[in-house]
């Protein structure tokens, strides 16, 4: 049986990297006593996959992880259950990762790494430094709207190739709010792009592009990111969250 | 804590391994400072990875912890890329749980594992703000302390420390916080004072409390305390109940991969051989073994607790623990449940050790390892090691029928007496277990070649061991007789199984001139650190020419400290400590060594009156058979 994760990631523990944050959550899988499955062989290893890597110093509030738990574990009440799974986790964790719900997932569904085709995040300047944000929308949106392409260079590991990041925008919007500390006024980017392992964009590669259009020193203007939530498509081709309707 | 961080999110950003310097791990002590009247802060001299795996430091800190008036924090070398941006940017040294200046504490205790740290020592010293010399420091800086291994000739290094800490960390933390409590209450504090009475405490060493004189020849003549009341002998500090002692089975969790990244549970202290190079089993006597009750309820607890997945026991001679098979059985049984792996410490290779080992590793993939240190029984006589031709062969012979093919030897080069034979014994001794797995392995049987690797490191002569009068030789020599063993190896009938590695000479030369070297060595520390040495134990950032510069320009002579051979009758820098072994003892060995008058017994078959049994327990006070 398979169970996935969402959880969430704030604080000083954001600076964690990929690798370590599986370790971390080996060890507090083991603290928790979760009847989760393990590999065979000299170095058995617990049967767990992340949904997709979160960059070191992001925050986020919807990271997912899929374990495989031993398939002698049953239950009659699935939500009391995951309430008992989320609860052993949680009373375990340190300051800044948090179980926020568990769901487990149907036979013969994609594991959640396989299954993410879009992420959203919130993104915000870390010196607040627009002057007049209705004005400054506008501007955004304009680029965002128009029909012409934003071609950015992408490079991964292996090679470089241009791409046109339009399609890869699945929602765009800005917003104005205010900074916890401070209480002043925080200009705010929502949006939602292609995830997964065919097509990833960083919201840094689009922010980067923005920038590049209204002439703004990227230097200037550091972002703070934070990812919100992961999705999938459907059967029928909507988006979902990686959590939301796994039963059917 | 809240998210504090004593970095900004931009240097975090830039540096390699931020989680280095956030704090914060699971099971690390949170404290309201408001609560405690002591702030300790104690320091591993080299990186967060390094400093972390470090199991003395998790003691300590769990020990000090447990004084709800005293509150123990962390601090490690930051790495040369956050070195860089604390310097530029002028921020302080912090700790790492209250991410707060290093200056703001009462005590900086930095444990010095290894020579090559020594240049940490200033960088912590340095970036904190603290002056680099006990004699230029001010009222309201830290007290800052030395221990740890290293601590057993503390000269190089005195002028840098407060006070020193000589032996086990167990027994004399609560006077020197007693002290510093109540001379805080009723107003008698001053740096002073405080030093002139940790003084008196047992194991307590202040430097700035000693003359030292030297003769003509650049050997100590005379080192005498400045006062009446303070002790002429410093005596080695020993916890003899190590069963009741602190242990961590709560240890802190790092959040990255370190070095020691496993659950780690110390057996027993202290080794019952002498191996006559060995520092460690002369400075760790008498050998104090755990309770196996004590480490069966340690053990699940650090697991529930941790949740590693896997454990490793720590100890000098883990075959020597008493009752190491019920141990080990019981070990075996709860890391299956729990799927935990067990790393087994380099264990005598016999029957059983094999067996323990075919069940917790993968006998195609590991290998079996040997120390027998020197290649003849010869030189094995002089330096005490008691394996034998015999072992080896028994072992090997084991092991290949159980699956294994590979072997690992370690290897010292220069020891005492050794000639040209003595070396060219270890690739001969090699290829002898080589030709063996031949012979009992039938052709269709094997996984492939058999694959014996050799390994050899350069004698040292440390102090506190029989062979801390020996004479050293110069990097030349040590190449030459690697060289040779080389050559020997390639002319061997199954040289093709055989292969060989050896440790650089460099290197070895400046540990041999800080472990024997006196007061006199802290200005060449000072200066090499001051032309950038940094992180010397790591070899990207290693210069010998830098230290053979320092050296130069501070009149520090490498043949006089390393090369030399000494009199019995020299008086040596770290003679004023008593470890409880005595000189005499330690001549007795050298001469028997050296006249190749025979090995000596190890402590479980018969005491040798080495002098520890007047700590009052351990192996000392054990019932020996009559035979
Ligand atoms: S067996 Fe020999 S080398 Fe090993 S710790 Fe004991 S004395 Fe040292
Ligand atoms: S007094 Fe005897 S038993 Fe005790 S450590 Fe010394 S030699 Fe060994």
């Amino acid at each position: 049986m398979r169970v996935r994760l969402k959880f969430s990631k704030h604080g000083p523990i954001r600076f964690i990297g990929h690798l370590d944050t599986l370790r971390y959550f080996q060890k507090a899988i083991a603290r928790a006593k979760v009847p989760v499955k393990y590999s065979e062989g000299f170095h058995p290893h617990q049967l767990l996959s992340f949904a997709m890597p979160l960059s070191v110093g992001v925050e986020s509030d919807g990271e997912y992880l899929d374990m495989e738990l031993l398939s002698s574990v049953s239950f009659d009440d699935e939500k009391r259950f995951l309430d008992g799974i989320i609860k052993d986790l949680n009373d375990t964790m340190d300051e800044g990762i948090k179980i926020l719900s568990a769901k487990v997932v149907p036979e013969g569904k994609k594991n959640a790494m396989a299954s993410v085709s879009a992420a959203s995040y919130q993104v915000w300047y870390k010196n607040h430094k627009v002057e007049d944000p209705d004005e400054f929308s506008e501007k955004i949106m304009e680029i965002i709207n128009s029909n012409e392409p934003i071609i950015v260079t992408k490079k991964t590991k292996k090679s470089e190739k241009e791409i046109d990041l339009k399609p890869h925008i699945l929602t765009f919007s800005c917003g104005v709010s205010t900074f916890d500390e401070t209480m002043e006024l925080r200009f705010d980017y929502f949006m939602m792009l292609s995830a997964g392992s065919e097509n990833n964009i960083k919201p840094q590669l689009l922010m980067d592009a923005i920038h590049k259009r209204l002439g703004m020193d990227p230097e200037e203007y550091p972002i703070v990111i934070r990812r919100n939530d992961l999705f999938m498509t459907d059967d029928e081709g909507a988006i979902v969250p990686l959590i939301n309707d796994l039963s059917e | 804590m809240g998210n504090k961080l004593a970095l900004s999110d931009d240097i975090l950003m830039r540096v390699e391994k931020p989680a280095r310097y956030i704090g914060n791990e699971r099971n690390a002590t949170i404290k309201d400072l408001s609560s405690v009247k002591i702030r300790f802060a104690m320091c591993f001299p080299d990186v967060y990875e390094i400093g972390m795996s470090n199991i003395g430091i998790q003691i300590l800190y769990e020990m000090m912890n447990r004084r709800p008036d005293v509150y123990c924090e962390r601090v490690y070398s930051p790495w040369p890329d956050l070195d860089k941006i604390m310097r530029d940017e002028n921020i302080p040294l912090f700790s790492l749980e209250t991410q707060s200046p290093i200056k703001d504490f009462d005590f900086l205790g930095i444990t010095l594992q290894y020579e090559m740290c020594y240049s940490n020592i200033l960088q912590i010293l340095d970036l904190s703000g603290i002056a680099l010399r006990s004699s230029d420091r001010n009222e309201d800086d830290p007290i800052v302390m030395a221990g740890g291994a290293c601590t057993y000739n503390p000269e190089p290094v005195a002028a840098f420390f407060d006070l020193i800490y000589i032996g086990e960390g167990e027994t004399s933390f609560d006077p020197l916080f007693d002290i510093y409590n109540k001379m805080k209450e009723d107003g008698t504090y001053s740096r002073v004072a405080y030093l002139r009475e940790a003084s008196k405490v047992p194991g307590i060493y202040v430097p700035s409390l000693y003359d030292v004189t030297y003769n003509e020849d650049g050997t100590v003549k005379s080192f005498e305390p400045k006062y009446e009341d303070v002790p002429k002998t410093i005596r080695k500090q020993v916890i003899t109940d190590l069963s009741n002692g602190p242990y961590p089975t709560k240890p802190i969790i790092p959040y990255i991969q370190v070095t020691q990244d496993r659950a780690v549970l110390e057996i027993q202290r202290g080794c019952i051989r002498g191996c006559r190079f060995c520092q460690a089993g002369m400075t760790y006597r008498p050998n104090r073994e755990k309770d196996i009750e004590t480490l069966k309820k340690q053990a699940i607890e650090i697991l529930d607790n941790t949740g590693f997945d896997e454990i490793s026991l720590s100890s000098l001679s883990s075959s020597d623990y008493e009752k190491l098979p019920e141990f080990l059985d019981f070990l075996i049984e709860e890391c299956e449940k729990r799927h935990v792996n067990i790393s087994l410490p380099s264990l005598r290779i016999d029957a059983f050790s094999l067996s323990v080992m075919s069940k917790v590793q993968d006998v195609k993939k590991s290998s079996i390892t040997f120390a027998p240190e020197a290649g003849s029984q010869r030189l094995r006589d002089v330096i005490n090691k008691g394996l034998t031709v015999e072992d080896i062969m028994n072992g090997s012979r084991q092991a290949f029928l159980g699956g294994w093919n590979k072997v690992k030897f370690y290897f010292m080069l220069g020891l005492p007496t050794e000639t040209d034979e003595d070396v060219k014994a270890i690739p001969e001794l090699s290829d002898s277990v080589a030709m063996l797995y031949y012979d009992t392995i039938p052709k269709e049987e094997r996984h492939g070649r058999c694959n014996i690797n050799i390994s050899t490191s350069f004698f040292v002569p440390k102090p506190f061991t029989p062979f801390q009068w020996a004479g050293m030789f110069p990097p030349e020599e040590y190449l030459r007789k690697a060289h040779l063993l080389k050559d020997t190896m390639r002319a061997q009938l199954n040289q093709k199984s055989l292969s060989y590695q050896y440790h650089e000479a460099d290197v070895t030369i400046l540990e041999g001139v800080f472990a024997r070297g006196d007061r006199k060595l802290s200005d060449a520390i000072e200066y090499a650190y001051k032309h950038g040495a940094l992180f010397d134990a790591w070899s990207e950032f290693f210069s010998y020419e830098r230290w053979l510069d320092a050296f130069e320009k501070c009149n520090i002579s490498i043949p006089f400290y390393a090369y030399r051979e000494r009199t019995v009758e020299e008086k040596l820098p770290w003679d004023f400590i008593d470890i409880g072994v005595s000189r005499r003892f330690l001549e007795n060995e050298w001469k028997k060594a050296t006249e190749e008058r025979g090995i000596t017994n190890n402590c479980r078959d018969k005491c040798s009156g080495c002098g520890c049994a007047t700590y009052g327990g351990g192996v000392c006070f054990k019932e020996r058979g009559v035979d």
